[in-house]
């Protein structure tokens, strides 16, 4: 279904809330000091507490750095942050919530009512931020042929919510959002972002209405999709279906979804008929969060430069497109690396070029870890730039400077891959190519210039491919061309 | 007096004989579990007796002291702890079908420092399922019965403490107090209990009721007997939470109690009213200045606060109970158990209630009309005490309305509740509170008296606690090493 556009052709729009859920980047959990490492075997990173055992209390611990990470996204995102708040208890049964509560925020989340900006399809969009809160994650059902399994391992892993305001109208502003959202977890250190991991997990929140209209419809809630490209075809799907059940039944059932990528649907989990009630309490055995202005201004301080402005001052000061910006600020480290190879070099632009479409490809890794230093590809760049190498010298030069500390320009010169613009050697080349090959010689001569290109790879080959291509160009042209004036002053 | 009761040791007397070798830890051991083989077909105040491991313990114990390496002065005393404490490798089931078979793979914090120090833990004992009860008649897996009338029950909800310290089982016990669970059944067996301040013992380990009322508590045969058992699990403690190795003859000299005016709660009966005026008397004669506490709110609106208050959390603390992983084997391995069959095959009837109430306690309008209140009366409870501990260092009140009932007339919710009046209070308000037996009701069963001081002058609690003591007619004949 194409997003919007046919929504909007009957007059109506989607009116879309995400509701995102990143892990922090912390070692323990948060209210115990187990280990949030992913991928350990089932249930060996859990405790009396995250599993909820009789009598496991949380009393007395919460993970600082958590909380800490929770006001950086708060503050990276423009909220205010509350000076106290307080966790609370979230009833549910679900057979991998071993307590039968989550512990999370209710009433007094840690921040509230901040913004966050973007360009989608170009235009640029603020999304306004209803809150960020504090919560824990969830354990984990595994289906075995013996039957399910509750591994805890993730359970107690903090999380934030980061609730939006229903400010998003399509599928592709939806996943803009979420590129943008994730560059700047990912800038500040707060998440690691690993969708495939479930670090960053998202529910979407979806009514549909005529355009022009103020009043908000009934909405569906498609749970915990884990990719952008799914939240955005889930969207497109969802807002098609809910337009369909209005225009048959005259309304839309409020139910809980989830989005099925096999089939390209959404599917019913449970209807919704009211809002479930959670019966919040205040958890009694972790003591009230107060967060002093000074901690607030400490952390302020703490936030990196963030990829909005970033890209701003990328575009100004090296005059890249924006989607060179916006790539160079997607992963972390990367344009930190791009600034100090690009200060070093006199050809920012083609450290550019290296870096995007070379170097990216050999270290495709999240965050970005280069085998190549930045200074390295400041020389290499500066290589190609002067023409002592030609490009095509430079990228594969580029592999093999990996994990080496070897200056390109020694590593060049003793493979003896620099350029040659002696004119001796480019001219006898040139000589040799045309002999070697006279009917595209011939072609040349009768005004089919585009047969050049033949000869100059022959010389190219002949040069071991080190002949300066311009000159080499050059060289051919000037030898066909005084051939052709000798075969005319003789006819 | 006839109510002095042999058998029953106090711990200066136990750690004398075991320091000087008069005693050896095994040989105490032995005599403890000697005594529990003709005590408990009448008394039943253990679910669980680990004799194999008493034994071992006591005989580790008496190598450590050979060797002259004690780690406390009570290493070898045997104890013994209330159901809902965690025991690593021995079963605790909150005398609850749900957790009739979980062995815990961890020891509660108060576990692990009684073991550190070298006691002995000889089992677990009966209480009302979760807690939730004031006769431990709600237990689902043993009835105990009150050691100085069987016909009558132990009180609750730590029932099997209180009867095993009375019977001369042990010499001290582990409960826990949430609204009055450690005080009153003290109050009933002829007992001392005590209920810390918030926070003083870890709770840790502790399967919670309430977790903002809970306190890990101790019961024992004096004030001094569980100053010292406190001041083992309360650490670090600071010195004016501890009762000086020799107290005696210190007076309570212009030290000011207040004792409650006419009409704050309903009237009292005879008995319990000459309880209260004659150690009110005998406080003054220690050199304490008697004044009345004015400022409390009605302990009947405390009372109805703590119904909130602890149900909805102990509606939300049993929501873990899913039938997943406690409940007994799944009825269909290959299916998740559904957790309103498990639960409603394996919670007694005393839990469903307050599950039910706790609930709706917490939903919808209830919410507003009857959750949020009780935490306003909390903080004016707690105000209270504020006022009073402004004007005075002590509050003496009765621990209980009357005697222990009898185990056949079955108690209305209602009925069970009154039970708490007075001890709830000091529960709300988070205040270390003590009960010393003082007096005898009208059928010659044991009442109570319980003194609440602010945080921080638990060493005069206790000091006053053994002054009432001295005159109360309960304490044990001390049989030293017989």
């Amino acid at each position: 279904m194409n997003d919007g556009g046919a929504l909007r052709r009957q007059g109506y729009e989607a009116v879309v809330g995400l509701e995102v859920h990143a892990e922090l980047k912390t070692r323990t959990k948060l209210f115990c000091g187990c280990s949030t490492a992913f991928g350990a075997p089932p249930n060996t990173q859990c405790c009396p507490v995250c599993a909820g055992l009789p009598g496991g209390l949380v009393a007395g611990r919460l993970n600082r750095r958590a909380v800490e990470l929770a006001l950086l996204a708060g503050l990276a995102l423009g909220c205010d942050i509350a000076g106290y708040s307080h966790m609370d208890r979230k009833h549910y049964f679900y057979p991998d919530l071993p307590r039968g509560y989550q512990l999370s925020q209710d009433g007094e989340p840690l921040c509230r009512g901040g913004y966050l900006e973007f360009a989608a399809a170009g235009v640029p969009t603020r999304v306004r931020i209803a809150r960020v809160h504090l919560e824990e994650d969830a354990g984990k059902l595994l289906h075995t042929p013996q039957g399910a399994m509750l591994d805890c391992n993730r359970c107690g892993v903090p999380l934030i919510e980061i609730v939006t305001e229903p400010d998003l109208r399509s599928g592709a502003g939806a996943a803009a959002f979420l590129r943008e959202l994730r560059a700047v977890l990912l800038a500040c250190g707060i998440s690691d972002c690993r969708m495939q991991e479930g670090s960053l997990r998202c529910d979407v929140n979806l009514s549909v209405r005529r355009i022009g209209e103020e009043t908000l419809g009934t909405r569906t809630e498609i749970k915990n999709i884990n990719s952008f490209a799914f939240v955005e075809k889930a969207i497109a799907y969802e807002a098609g279906r809910q337009l369909e059940e209005l225009v048959r039944t005259g309304q839309v059932r409020q139910r809980t979804l989830r989005y099925n990528p096999a089939a390209g649907r959404t599917e019913v989990m449970r209807d919704k008929e009211r809002a479930a009630d959670y019966r919040f309490l205040r958890e009694p055995d972790v003591p009230e969060l107060c967060v002093s202005r000074a901690t607030v201004e400490r952390l302020r301080r703490e936030l990196p430069e963030l990829p909005a402005a970033r890209r701003a001052r990328l575009q100004t000061a090296y005059g890249m497109r924006a989607e060179d910006a916006a790539t160079l600020t997607a992963l972390p480290g990367l344009a930190e690396f791009f600034g100090q190879a690009a200060a070093a070099s006199a050809y920012p632009d083609l450290v550019l070029n290296l870096l995007l479409s070379d170097l990216l490809r050999i270290c495709p890794g999240e965050p970005f870890v280069s085998p190549v230093s930045p200074g390295q590809l400041a020389e290499l760049a500066d290589l190609a730039g002067e023409g002592s190498v030609n490009r095509s010298t430079a990228k594969r030069l580029l592999p093999r400077l990996a994990g080496t500390q070897e200056s390109p320009r020694a590593l060049a010169e003793r493979e003896q891959l620099t350029q040659i613009r002696d004119p001796g050697r480019i001219a006898a080349w040139a000589a040799q190519a045309v002999a070697e090959l006279p009917r595209p010689a011939a072609d040349y001569r009768s005004g089919r210039s585009n047969a050049l290109q033949a000869l100059q790879g022959r010389l190219m080959a002949l040069s071991g491919g080190r002949a300066d291509p311009v000159q080499a160009a050059q060289a051919l042209r000037a030898l066909l061309e005084t051939n052709r004036e000798e075969e005319e002053s003789h006819v | 007096m006839s109510a002095r009761r042999e058998g029953r040791l106090t711990l200066p007397a136990l750690c004398r004989a075991l320091a000087c070798g008069a005693l050896s830890s095994l040989e105490l051991t032995r005599r403890c579990l000697g005594r529990l083989e003709r005590l408990e077909p009448t008394v039943g105040a253990f679910l669980t007796l680990d004799a194999p491991g008493a034994l071992a313990a006591a005989a580790a114990s008496d190598r450590r002291r050979q060797a002259g390496a004690p780690l406390h002065p009570l290493d070898g005393v045997p104890y013994a702890v209330k159901d809902n404490l965690c025991t690593r490798g021995l079963r605790t089931t909150c005398a609850s079908r749900m957790l009739e078979n979980y062995i815990p793979p961890y020891d509660a914090d108060a576990v692990a420092r009684l073991r550190g120090a070298g006691c002995v833990l000889l089992g677990k004992l009966n209480m009302d399922e979760f807690s939730f009860g004031s006769t431990t008649m709600t237990s689902a897996l043993g009835v105990t019965r009150n050691p100085l009338d069987p016909a009558r029950v132990p009180g609750g909800s730590s029932g099997g403490a209180a009867a095993a310290v009375a019977a001369g089982e042990l010499p001290f016990a582990v409960g826990s107090d949430t609204g009055g669970s450690v005080r009153q059944p003290a109050a009933f067996c002829g007992v001392t209990g005590f209920k810390p301040a918030a926070g003083r013992i870890s709770r840790y380990g502790l399967v919670a009721f309430a977790p903002s009322l809970d306190c890990v508590g101790v019961l024992a045969n004096t004030a001094a007997d569980a100053a010292r058992v406190y001041a083992l699990l309360a650490q670090p403690l600071p010195a004016q939470e501890l009762l000086p190795a020799d107290d005696s003859g210190a007076g309570l000299s212009g030290v000011r109690v207040a004792v409650p005016p006419q009409g704050w709660g309903p009237p009292l009966s005879d008995a319990v009213g000459r309880a209260l005026d004659r150690g009110a008397d005998c406080l003054r004669r220690a050199g304490a200045l008697l004044c009345t506490a004015d400022c409390l709110p009605p302990p009947e609106t405390a009372l109805l606060s703590y119904v909130a208050l602890s149900t909805a959390e102990a509606a939300s603390d049993l929501a873990r109970f899913d039938g997943i992983r406690f409940g007994g084997p799944a009825r269909d391995p290959s299916a998740l158990p559904d957790p309103a069959e498990v639960r409603g095959d394996c919670f007694g009837p005393e839990v469903k209630r307050r599950i039910l109430l706790g609930t709706a306690l917490l939903s919808g309008e209830f919410r507003a009309r009857c959750y949020q209140p009780a935490c306003l009366v909390r903080e004016a409870v707690r105000d209270g005490f504020a006022r009073l501990f402004g004007e005075a260092e002590l509050l003496l009140t009765p621990t209980v309305p009357g005697g222990a009932p009898r185990a056949d007339v079955p108690l209305s919710p209602r009925e069970a509740g009154q039970m708490d009046l007075y001890t709830v209070p000091a529960s709300l308000a988070g205040l270390p509170a003590l009960s010393v037996p003082f007096g005898r009701d009208e059928n010659a069963m044991p009442l109570g008296l319980q003194l609440v001081a602010p945080p921080g002058r638990e060493a005069l609690l206790f000091r006053a606690g053994a002054i009432l003591e001295a005159a109360g007619g309960w304490l044990p004949e001390e049989v030293g090493n017989e």
